[in-house]
């Protein structure tokens, strides 16, 4: 899929000129190096891209496979650069930005955020942006969790987050009102499961999709009048 | 279900797991072969050796954008 799309655009290519391409192909030949490289950098599944830097450390993992999104993610590596080695010769007015570039770069873990904040005088913009990211995070370590939770665990876990007003930002909102409306067909809960509904509502979402929705959704309702 | 079809299902359940498991070493040089000639990986300079490309990564202060995939199996 991805070497029939975003691969072999121009805009790929372009890009590349930016980067050092790096193909790893698990084919199961005997004398293949690195046979378990995918694994090694964290990875469970096909196809999957990262940035790696020079020693191979993966710098990030989560990204988006749209040219605009490589191309802006390799802009701030750039500056992650700069700011990494201002910060190295100790200029303290620096902090605040690498904090928040990591922080978009998802350079780390919920936890290691919430102790940095302390450490990193932010604003109250900043303050919700390392929010938003916090919210994120838990998204995704409810979403890492979905073989353990199953399916119905994971939507109480984001039904509980709607109800703290815990709401992730666009790109994490997809899967996670999904959650949230097969949760709430099943538990019947009309209300909840048409705001999941008009949140997934959009031009982009396929027909079938939006049919399997208002099955969901009409589901809810159903439920909820008995 | 009846038994033949439930037969059938499970023939096409363990095909889909055991794909890539029932073939020769042969058959996976053969496979690397076509995945790694695609015009996909024509168009643009992909670096199949990983320490070549951590050492250019160096030499040229770029980033590496890796790409995982597999040619074992569809």
């Amino acid at each position: 899929m991805l070497e029939s799309s975003l691969l072999s655009t121009p805009a790929f290519v372009e890009f590349s000129k930016t980067v050092v391409l790096f193909l790893h192909n698990t084919s199961r030949v005997d004398d293949e190096p690195y046979p378990k490289l995918l694994s090694e950098k964290g990875f469970g599944g096909f196809p999957s891209i990262c940035f790696l830097d020079g020693a191979g450390e993966v710098t990030v993992r989560n990204l988006q496979r749209k040219i605009e999104s490589l191309t802006r993610t390799r802009a701030q590596l750039d500056e992650l650069a700069s700011l990494r080695a201002a910060a190295g010769k100790g200029d303290k007015k620096v902090e605040r930005q690498l904090f928040l570039l990591e922080l978009d770069l998802q350079m780390m873990t919920t936890e290691q955020a919430r102790e940095r904040m302390k450490t990193v005088e932010l604003d109250d913009a900043d303050k919700t942006r390392v929010e938003q990211f916090l919210v994120d995070g838990e998204v995704r370590v409810w979403r890492g969790k979905a073989r353990e939770l199953g399916a119905d665990g994971v939507g109480e876990k984001f039904v509980a987050m709607v109800r703290a007003g815990r709401l992730p930002s666009a790109d994490m909102a997809p899967y996670f009102w999904q959650m949230v409306l097969a949760s709430s067909a099943k538990s019947g809960d009309a209300e909840l499961a048409q705001r999941a509904f008009d949140a997934l509502e959009d031009d982009k979402t396929p027909a079938v999709m939006r049919e399997r929705n208002r099955a969901m959704l009409e589901q809810a309702r159903g439920a909820s009048k008995k | 279900m009846r038994p033949m079809f439930r037969s059938a299902a499970v023939f096409a359940l363990l095909s889909v797991l055991l794909s890539g498991q029932n073939k020769t070493q042969e058959q996976f040089v053969e496979l690397r072969k076509e995945k790694l000639a695609k015009s996909v990986f024509q168009k643009a300079d992909w670096m199949l050796d990983y320490d070549a490309a951590r050492a250019k990564a160096v030499a040229t202060n770029k980033p590496i954008f890796a790409y995982f995939t597999r040619s074992y199996a569809h």
